[in-house]
């Protein structure tokens, strides 16, 4: 199902990537993704909670300094993960991931590695044996690296992800933090619009 | 030119999909287990709270939940400070008593800054540690200490020594784990190790021995409650059940229910408001409900997260 999802959206959006041929890798854009892979809560005993994450997020992307191999950029963007716990058992966790950040790419030719910084709001949801949900908040910090494909107007990135952060105790009334962390691949389609800013911090480099 | 072109998209987009497809694939999570977490943390605040002390070996720490089983807060956590939590009791509406084994002494927790202030020293204490009761109506503490039961005024001043030894009369306290207050106001206590269950009238200038009920086997009663309905409700590790005892000890005990899915390995027992019983159970690491005749109520699990793994006794707090 996700991955027919992901199909989808490259199938879907592609098409626009060649509608127009004209280069805008050095304006500003906007991009859709969405991500796969696996999250992680440490529990007070030590023992991994895994789960199955599904991502979508939206970004723009303001290139601060464009050169010919190499790039700078500032992206914020919002982002929602929804998570399954994979365990096996009658009772069924599940839980979301929201929120709000901002975060600088640096691209080298085709490649770019990225840090990121997520204000996230969570829950987690129980039913079976015992029904109950908790909530939370939490400021994570996310590493980013993939490849980018220009495509004149638009471009595909293919990504992947380290986020990391702590749910606080006064959310989950332990005695200590737990911590989180996900792990996703990602397909991002980005439209360059007509605005362009590369040349806004180029006068360093000149 | 135009076919190549088209010819190179289909087959971007073909790679892209195979691509995503099998990182999607590869990416799946190993499995776990469920995040552990106190139930609840609705940030709900109550007059009336459950508390109960946790004490597993690694982890000792009091715990406040609300009357419809709804995590409040984590009081203390003395996991590294070497108190081990067998016991707590109502203080005033400010503070709960503990009884710590480990550095034995009774402490006063505050309720406002989770601060642990001495109420008892460890001087006046030599052997093992568990739970502790109030007296309202005598305005004292009885805790128990090995083979004995040690009491205090509510300023913590020592009555006797021991104010209940080992033998009284017909009564032989023998690894005593739980005690509790009755209606009519005796002291019943469950003794693990010789099975008895030893019920004293404390209301006279000294205690006297009520009655032993000696025919428990090897049962090993562990949890006790005096019980508003006038009857004893005791929890037994071996051959688990609830029994149903008069309050002085007399007659012969009903079994109210075996059922291990509510009653497994039973280290506590308290009384709701509502009369029905709360049963802290170490087999099924949480706190389920039942009534007096042994059905469950409400699904039978009342508490089951992380902090509902060894219960050492439970109470409920009046706080402003």
């Amino acid at each position: 199902m996700k991955s027919a999802l992901t199909a989808l959206l490259v199938i879907v959006f592609l098409p626009s990537a060649y509608a127009e041929r004209s280069d805008r890798s050095n304006s500003f854009g906007f991009e859709l993704g969405v991500g796969s892979g696996a999250a992680k809560i440490k529990n007070l005993s030590q023992g991994d909670s895994n789960y199955e994450a599904f991502s979508f997020r939206g970004r723009l992307n303001f290139p601060l300094i464009v050169g010919e191999s190499y790039g700078f950029a500032l992206l914020p963007g919002y982002r929602f993960s929804s998570l399954e716990n994979s365990a096996n058992n009658s009772q069924v966790e599940t839980g979301k991931l929201e929120g709000f950040g901002a975060g600088i790419h640096l691209r080298l030719f085709k490649f770019y590695f990225g840090y990121e910084l997520y204000q996230l709001s969570g829950g987690n949801q129980f039913v079976g044996t015992t029904s109950s949900h908790f909530e939370y908040e939490m400021l994570a910090s996310n590493l980013v690296a993939g490849l980018l494909v220009p495509l004149k107007s638009a471009a595909i990135l293919i990504e992947y992800n380290q986020l990391k952060g702590e749910i606080p105790s006064s959310a989950t009334g332990l005695a200590e933090a737990s911590s989180y962390s996900d792990g996703q691949f990602w397909i991002n389609l980005r439209y360059n619009t007509d605005f362009e800013m590369g040349s806004l911090f180029g006068f360093l480099f000149d | 030119m135009e076919r190549r072109f088209l010819q190179s998209k289909t087959f971007l987009r073909i790679f892209l999909v195979l691509v995503l497809s099998l990182v999607s694939a590869c990416s799946k999570p190993s499995e776990g287990e469920f995040f552990q977490v106190a139930q609840g943390t609705t940030g709900e605040t109550a007059s009336r709270k459950l508390v109960f002390t946790i004490s597993n070996g690694a982890a000792n720490a009091i715990a406040s939940y609300s009357e419809s089983g709804k995590f409040l807060d984590l009081l203390a956590d003395t996991s590294s400070s070497g108190l081990l939590m067998r016991g707590l009791a109502p203080f005033d509406s400010l503070h709960v008593l503990m009884a710590n084994d480990g550095q034995d002494g009774l402490n006063l927790l505050s309720l406002e800054d989770g601060s642990v202030s001495s109420f008892v020293a460890s001087s006046l204490f030599t052997g093992n540690i568990y739970n502790v009761v109030r007296d309202e109506e005598r305005s004292r503490y009885y805790v128990i200490e090995t083979n004995n039961i040690e009491a205090f005024n509510f300023n913590g001043l020592r009555l006797g020594n021991p104010y209940i030894p080992t033998t009284l009369g017909a009564c032989v306290i023998s690894g005593p784990r739980s005690l509790t207050m009755t209606k009519s106001g005796y002291l019943a206590v469950a003794n693990y190790t010789n099975n008895d269950i030893t019920v004293y009238d404390v209301s006279g200038a000294s205690p006297t021995c009520v009655n032993s009920y000696t025919g428990y086997g090897n049962d090993r009663p562990t949890a006790i409650v005096g019980h508003s309905d006038g009857f004893l409700y005791i929890g037994f590790t071996t051959n688990d059940r609830i029994d149903r005892l008069a309050e002085d000890g007399s007659g012969i005990p009903t079994t109210i229910t075996n059922d291990l899915a509510y009653v497994n390995n039973p280290t506590a027992l308290l009384e709701m408001p509502d009369g029905s019983l709360l049963i802290a159970s170490d087999g099924i690491d949480g706190i389920s409900r039942i009534d007096t005749s042994g059905n469950p109520v409400e699904g039978g699990i009342f508490i089951k997260d992380a902090l509902t793994g060894l219960v050492t006794q439970m109470s409920f707090l009046e706080t402003e």
